[in-house]
């Protein structure tokens, strides 16, 4: 038989917390739409998740800038003879030529095979040859080898264009593209979606893999788990950077790749070809579907020409001028469902004709952001101050008691509106403001602890001890006193996100390059776009009734005396 | 209560500072934008440049600055408009005013009326169907934002839905023509939607805090000591649990007012309704520093009366409680 141990403050605290089911619902829910934000590239793009097959278009493009590369080495070599002596701006010149020309070399010599790569090889190995002997001075045979890299380049523009299929080959004009594979929606990752993904993962496998090394490693000894705490914060933390730190892929763009329009246009050709459930990209326009409600809704149906079929948009004469709109057809591309298939935007589009699905999506990923970071700015600065107030008391306590009555009888979202609309409005910005402004109700509470906390024995014994200050306020009475600042700092979040989708509202809010939410919103007043307004309202909403589910449960764990349900 | 205004007045001022690079220009920038784009405009700038300099006397030190600032706002001199120079800014806010307070005080009365009964009976009747439902509602209401709130409220009610109630401004075009009767009316079908929109968030708070208040009552001792002795449930109820768990839910009053004023502004942007709000948000949008002040000043000194007010209650509510 087990001897019944007791538990520490946080050990209580979460056993409660686990007990409440409406907020683990809420909690669980919560992880799902950050796992939609963490995960946007995944869920709506243009990229293509997985991609086999030959492109045409990037091959002719490499193929014509090659020659191009050439010939301005060529001619960087002969400057760099006649300038003699300054000749180390030329070789630095020299390595930008000969990168350029190893890029277009990698594209058309990934779709090629072995045997007929070797042009390709010999001309990588002049360009080498001619950057060695422009060092090594000798600048004769430099030209010479120039000159047989650019005669190579010649005949690979001449002899090597591309052709998709293998009968179609005139020796000594084409050549048959071998299939590639690549994956370039991965690719597309910058770090930061590196590092968020793998710390989401780590947080929802959290309960196994705390058991594991519970129970496995550190033997249940509840002594060994309470200091592995750190350890598994470090983990936490640590395993997502180190991810991302080590991660080769191009930073996040998000221009429109030219998978889907060569795939329709033919230039590109796939063999397989996976895309993302929602495949639009966030910048993709459509001229044809300028604000076209949702397909699964009947006014949304288009016929061939361009036209609406029913609905208030069905009529052909432009009601503001009088004369018959040009009509202008849908374009599909491969990849996206058929013009009128009813989940081909399941959520509508904006103005430009943009999944409004697609912008959810990625604008998550503001928004939730946004509620997050102001959240730890205004729990830093509150705690900061708070602890300093209530550990010193005396006269530190009244003026930092005064400060904070001053703020809080400022109408905060007022404070707020009026500092973003002065300092203008970007999302580092708006996070600051709102930490910055809203502190005082955390500051408070922390004050409240300690006051609370003060005259324990605990404090007293740190104190006599001669532990210092900081460490008495952060290390000791901190611990203790952070019950309710996780009770605040949950509904915070949701504030923050309703500020931010306010602020938006209102026009000084985040616009560029992703949207938030609140921005989506007002891309149309009109309320014949009903679907712009409901849509990224339903998701606000959401989010924060989910915060103030789990706040209300979190806080029932930590105070049953506030406790509404019961 | 001084030093509070003191220090109020020093937060504005410092947020007036933080616009980045100097705010004359900045003005004078809003003046070029309006103006065509003639040969008098840069005269006209340069004018603005001067007469803003001149006014927040921008080239003095920053507490000189801020002794004139205080200086004219106790005058309540809060200058004309950019646009429209021969407008005063604190006529402009009177009328304003004018249209905010009764909104803002209807709103006020509105939640408390319809959340005090709903707190209690909720409480009262803790655990049954109805309560859950009840309970549930305000939830919801309490996370639903106001700015989505408003649009979907014109969704459904405006003309492309139900076309039910109007949803711009506060009369219709021709109100001038109509009898008192009909003004009335229209001004009231005016109303429903924005006085809506203000009320259910502090309506949904206050009914939460009433319903905490009056259960954490109704478990004291005195409760159970009232119904031992035999109290008809309704003066325990009413009599001894009630009027102990207002003293709390009475005070609030302090903190909806400061959400109330910040909501105004969304409310009164959506429903184009010409008060305070309004007039920040235009202010803000056509940058004229002149009425954001004003109604910054405006809305933290109407808050402050409303802590004024809600501490005399709490003294008329309780008698335990007396100033000195």
């Amino acid at each position: 038989m087990r001897a019944v141990q007791g538990q520490d403050y946080w050990e209580l605290v979460l056993s409660q917390i686990r007990r409440r089911k409406m907020s683990m619902a809420a909690l669980f829910v919560l992880v799902v739409l950050y796992a939609v934000a963490v995960f946007a590239p995944f869920i709506a793009n243009d990229r293509p998740l997985y991609f086999e097959g030959v492109d045409l278009q990037a091959y002719r493009k490499a193929q014509r800038e090659l020659i191009v590369t050439v010939e301005s080495l060529a001619s960087e070599v002969r400057e760099a003879g006649s300038a003699g002596e300054g000749a180390a701006a030329a070789t630095e010149r020299l390595d930008l030529e000969v990168a350029a020309i190893k890029t277009r070399l990698q594209v058309m010599g990934r779709q090629l095979g072995e045997s007929q790569r070797r042009p390709l090889d010999d001309l990588s190995d002049e360009v080498d040859m001619t950057v060695e002997k422009v060092r090594d001075r000798a600048t004769p045979e430099a030209e010479r080898h120039a000159g047989r890299a650019l005669q190579l380049a010649g005949e690979i523009r001449d002899q090597m264009s591309p052709v998709a299929d293998p009968s179609e080959v005139v020796v000594g004009k084409t050549v048959a593209l071998t299939p590639f594979r690549t994956f370039p929606a991965f690719q597309n990752l910058g770090r930061g979606d590196v590092f968020f993904m793998v710390l989401w993962i780590l947080i929802l496998f959290f309960p196994l893999w705390n058991r594991f090394w519970n129970q496995r490693i550190l033997r249940g000894h509840r002594f060994r788990i309470r200091r592995a705490r750190r350890h598994k914060m470090l983990l936490l933390f640590g395993l997502p950077a180190l991810c991302a730190l080590f991660w080769q892929g191009s930073a996040g763009e998000f221009y429109v790749s030219t998978y889907k329009s060569g795939l329709t246009a033919g230039s590109v050709i796939a063999r397989h070809v996976a895309f993302a459930p929602i495949p639009y990209g966030l910048a993709e326009s459509n001229e044809g579907e300028s604000f076209r409600p949702p397909t699964w809704h009947t006014t949304s149906e288009i016929d061939d020409a361009g036209y609406y079929v029913r609905g208030p948009r069905a009529g052909r004469i432009d009601r503001a001028t009088g004369i018959p709109k040009a009509g202008q057809p849908v374009q599909v591309e491969v990849g996206e469902p058929s013009a009128n298939s009813f989940r081909r935007h399941l959520l509508g589009t904006d103005s430009l004709g943009r999944d409004l699905a697609t912008r959810l999506v990625w604008g998550a990923r503001v928004s939730l952001a946004v509620g997050l970071v102001s959240t730890v700015i205004l729990v830093l600065i509150g705690t900061i101050i708070g602890s300093i107030a209530g550990y010193y008391g005396g006269v530190t306590d009244t003026l930092i008691s005064r400060v904070i009555e001053i703020v809080q009888t400022f109408p905060v979202f007022f404070l707020i509106l009026i500092t973003v609309a002065f300092v203008g409005p970007s999302i580092m910005n708006i996070m600051l403001v709102i930490g910055f402004v809203s502190w005082t109700g955390v500051a408070r509470l922390v004050r409240g602890e300690y006051i609370r906390l003060r005259g324990q024995d605990f404090v007293v014994a740190s104190q006599a001890l001669g532990v210092s200050s900081a460490r008495t306020i952060f290390r000791h009475v901190l611990p203790n006193a952070m019950g309710p600042v996780l009770v605040a700092a949950t509904f915070s979040v949701a504030t923050g996100i309703l500020i931010e989708s306010s602020l938006s509202f209102l026009g000084f809010g985040i616009k560029l390059p992703i949207p938030s939410w609140g921005s989506l919103l007002i891309e149309s007043r009109s309320a014949e776009h009903w679907w712009i307004q409901i849509y990224p309202g339903v998701l606000i909403f959401i989010t924060v009734m989910l915060y103030n589910l789990f706040g209300e449960g979190v806080r029932d764990a930590l105070d049953p005396r506030l406790k509404v349900t019961h | 209560m001084v030093p509070t205004l003191i220090g109020i007045t020093l937060l504005l001022f410092a947020v007036m500072r933080l616009a980045p690079g100097d705010p004359a220009a900045l003005a004078a920038g809003a003046v070029g934008d309006a103006g065509n784009a003639s040969m008098q405009t840069t005269s006209n700038v340069e004018d603005a440049v001067t007469k803003f300099r001149k006014r927040y006397k921008l080239d003095e030190p920053l507490l000189v600055q801020y002794g004139f600032w205080l200086k004219s706002v106790l005058r309540l001199d809060f200058g004309n408009e950019f646009f429209r120079p021969n407008v005063a800014v604190r006529d402009e806010l009177w009328q304003r005013l004018k249209v905010t307070v009764p909104l803002s005080l209807t709103s006020v009365l509105l939640s408390y009326l319809i959340a005090l009964p709903l707190g209690i009976f909720s409480a009262v009747k803790r655990g049954t169907f109805l309560d859950s439902v009840s309970t549930s509602v305000v939830f919801l209401l309490f996370s639903l934002p106001t700015f989505w709130a408003g649009l979907m409220l014109i969704l459904l009610f405006g003309a492309t839905g139900l076309d039910w109630l109007p949803v711009l401004g506060l009369h219709d075009k021709d109100a001038e023509t109509f009898t008192r009767w009909q003004y009335f009316k229209d001004l009231l079908l005016h109303v429903i939607l924005p006085i809506t929109c203000l009320t259910y968030g502090s309506f949904a708070y206050l009914s939460r805090q009433m319903r905490v208040g009056m259960l954490d009552v109704i478990r004291q001792d005195f409760i159970r000591t009232a119904r031992a002795k035999g109290l008809a449930e309704k003066v325990v109820i009413f009599k001894h649990a009630m009027r102990n768990s207002l003293i709390p839910v009475v005070t609030l009053f302090a903190s909806i007012l400061p959400v109330l004023i910040g909501g105004s502004v969304i409310v009164e942007t959506i429903f184009t309704i010409p008060g305070v709000g309004l007039y920040a948000f235009q202010g803000l949008v056509q940058r004229d520093y002149n009425v954001v002040m004003a109604t910054a000043t405006a809305s933290a000194f109407m808050t402050l009366l409303g802590f004024l007010v809600s501490d005399i209650t709490y003294a008329l509510v309780d008698p335990r409680i007396a100033y000195d």
